[in-house]
């Protein structure tokens, strides 16, 4: 007993010595290998392809997809495991899209290479057939697991959900949008069909976890963060689903300091981001995943709910 | 005995601990975000480069000066040159282009989505700072008590842009003493109204607009001002009062 304890010792001891301080040494004596994965987000980014204009506005100066792309080309080439994602209004804001369609934007997502995205209400402003046209060259996923889509443009292309496979982890990621009606003209949004964003979510949140057999579940919704009323937000989907690690939100412009935690209907954690819009920031998760034989985990934190 | 007892135990612990599966836990998280500001000095080349020909081709359009302004017109509740213009230029252009009177034309506060538009040239990249969606106008047939509906909407918004057809004051957020087409408003009236696709939609809170008959013009009101402009070659400022905000 005193004989493990003093290599343990010794072996942290020649870690501090190498200068090698931030070694996990407590997982690897447990034979736990530790995985992370970089999530970079946005939402709402409506176009916003150069910076605001210096206007003396509250805005001016902020964002730019060339800025943005820089950021996320540095952080590609120091991490192994990076996942970029977009909860949608991808279009409109600008006059880029109102002469070009979206083309620009699907072009640069495809350079900043995108891994996938739900759609925004806006995403639909030029009709469902010039969202159809323009989103093959962004070359990311389009996940809408609450969008019926038969008889669309996007029938057979939109997914409900896909998984990632990182290192040894599985993530699986999935979409809901917001109710159209109200908000788009039906000419626009043509045959889609809104469909209850909590029962799907629970749906496909459990196939994620049960038959594919995730490690970790993404939701990118662009419902919005939090309403007065009872309309369906983040907080209430959270509070209403089992299954979701983490909810990628969009539509309601939220800058958030930090994520923000809800107890899911097991009681487990749920995390909440948003990255406000306009491309203003850029949203980032480190997600470290603990592997080993133990049993039990040794470097897992309580996620804590307040 | 005893001592094949604790071999067979140790054997099948070791098996055991051989045997079993590596287990995935999510550990921790760490969160950050960046902001995107001119302290990020590098930008990148390939995509300034592919944002280039898009960005001069559109810059050569939207500089292009399609008329002028007189003075400067700001935005401002209950009622201002601005807002006035605004639902002016919406009642004027679409008479001209359907051939068919409005009794009035209102937007959503919000549907403005610029504070001032300052003297001189108007470019066209100005008209789409003013109204950068693509809403249409709507046409709807309204009686009296659904007209009054609306128009509380508005008194308790504080103001929206409103036409020459429509004057109206506000006491304890209700429209009161309101006259359209210069005639007192009667409950049992039918009035044509236009309006943003969006507010008919339901909107700013109008949701009882929605489920009523409507005529989509097909127009965008973007396209309403900008032919307004070049007809008008000049805009003058028209600072007419038309909702006032009176002490109950």
């Amino acid at each position: 007993m005193t004989g493990r304890r003093q290599f343990i010792k010794q072996l942290g001891m020649g870690g501090m010595l190498l200068g090698v301080q931030q070694y996990p040494w407590q997982e690897w004596i447990a034979g736990a290998d530790i995985t992370r994965i970089t999530i970079l987000h946005t939402n709402d980014v409506h176009s916003r392809i150069e910076p605001f204009p210096m206007d003396g506005s509250r805005n001016a100066g902020l964002g730019g997809a060339a800025r943005r792309a820089a950021l996320i080309k540095q952080v590609r080439s120091e991490q192994e495991h990076v996942l970029l994602f977009d909860s949608g209004d991808i279009f409109q804001g600008t006059p880029y899209f109102n002469f070009y369609g979206g083309e620009l934007e699907m072009k640069l997502m495809k350079e900043m290479q995108y891994d996938a995205a739900t759609m925004g209400n806006h995403d639909f402003d030029g009709g469902i057939e010039g969202f159809a046209k323009h989103w093959p060259t962004g070359g990311f996923d389009l996940l809408c697991a609450n969008y019926q889509l038969t008889n669309t443009p996007l029938q057979g292309k939109a997914k409900d959900y896909i998984v990632y496979k990182k290192g040894d982890i599985k993530l699986g990621v999935f979409g809901l949008g917001i109710e159209l009606d109200g908000l788009v003209p039906q000419a626009l949004y043509g045959e889609t069909r809104y469909l209850d964003p909590i029962v799907h979510a629970n749906k496909i949140a459990g196939i994620l976890k049960n038959d594919e057999g995730c490690d970790y579940v993404i939701c990118l919704s662009h419902l919005g963060y939090k309403y007065e009323n009872s309309k369906v937000s983040d907080l209430v989907l959270a509070a209403q689903t089992k299954g979701i690690d983490l909810i990628l939100g969009g539509h309601t412009h939220t800058f958030l300091k930090e994520p923000t935690l809800v107890k899911g209907s097991d009681g487990k954690a749920v995390v909440i981001n948003q990255a406000g819009w306009a491309g203003i920031q850029l949203g980032r998760l480190d997600l470290y995943f603990e592997r080993n034989k133990k049993g039990s985990c040794v470097s897992c934190k309580n996620l804590t709910v307040g | 005995m005893n001592r094949h007892y604790w071999i067979f135990i140790l054997a099948s612990l070791l098996i055991g601990q051989s045997c079993q599966r590596k287990q995935t836990y999510f550990a921790y998280y760490d969160a950050s975000v960046y902001r995107v500001d001119e302290k990020l000095k590098k930008e990148d080349s390939t995509t300034l480069a592919m944002i280039g020909p898009y960005k001069m081709k559109l810059d050569e359009q939207m500089n292009a000066v399609i008329g002028q302004n007189a003075e400067e017109m700001v935005k401002a509740k209950p009622g201002s040159p601005l807002t006035n213009w605004m639902a002016d230029a919406m009642t004027e252009s679409y008479e001209r282009q359907a051939r068919e009177k409005l009794d009035f034309a209102v937007a959503n506060y919000g549907g403005i989505r610029i504070n001032a538009v300052a003297a001189g040239d108007l470019t066209l990249g100005k008209m789409y700072e003013i109204m950068p969606f693509e809403n249409q106008l709507v046409v709807m047939d309204l009686n009296g008590v659904q007209v009054k509906q609306l128009l509380d909407r508005i008194a308790a918004y504080g103001g929206w842009p409103v036409s020459e057809g429509l004057q109206f004051e506000i006491r304890d957020s209700a429209a009161i003493n309101i006259l359209i087409q210069g005639a007192p408003w009667k409950p049992d009236g039918s009035y044509r109204i236009g309006l943003p696709d969006y507010v008919a939609n339901g909107g700013d809170d109008c949701d009882f607009l929605k489920p009523l008959p409507r005529v989509n013009s097909g127009l965008l009101i973007r396209d309403l001002l900008i032919s307004d402009v070049k007809r008008k070659k000049v805009l003058t400022p028209n600072g007419q009062v038309r909702i006032k905000q009176t002490q109950p």
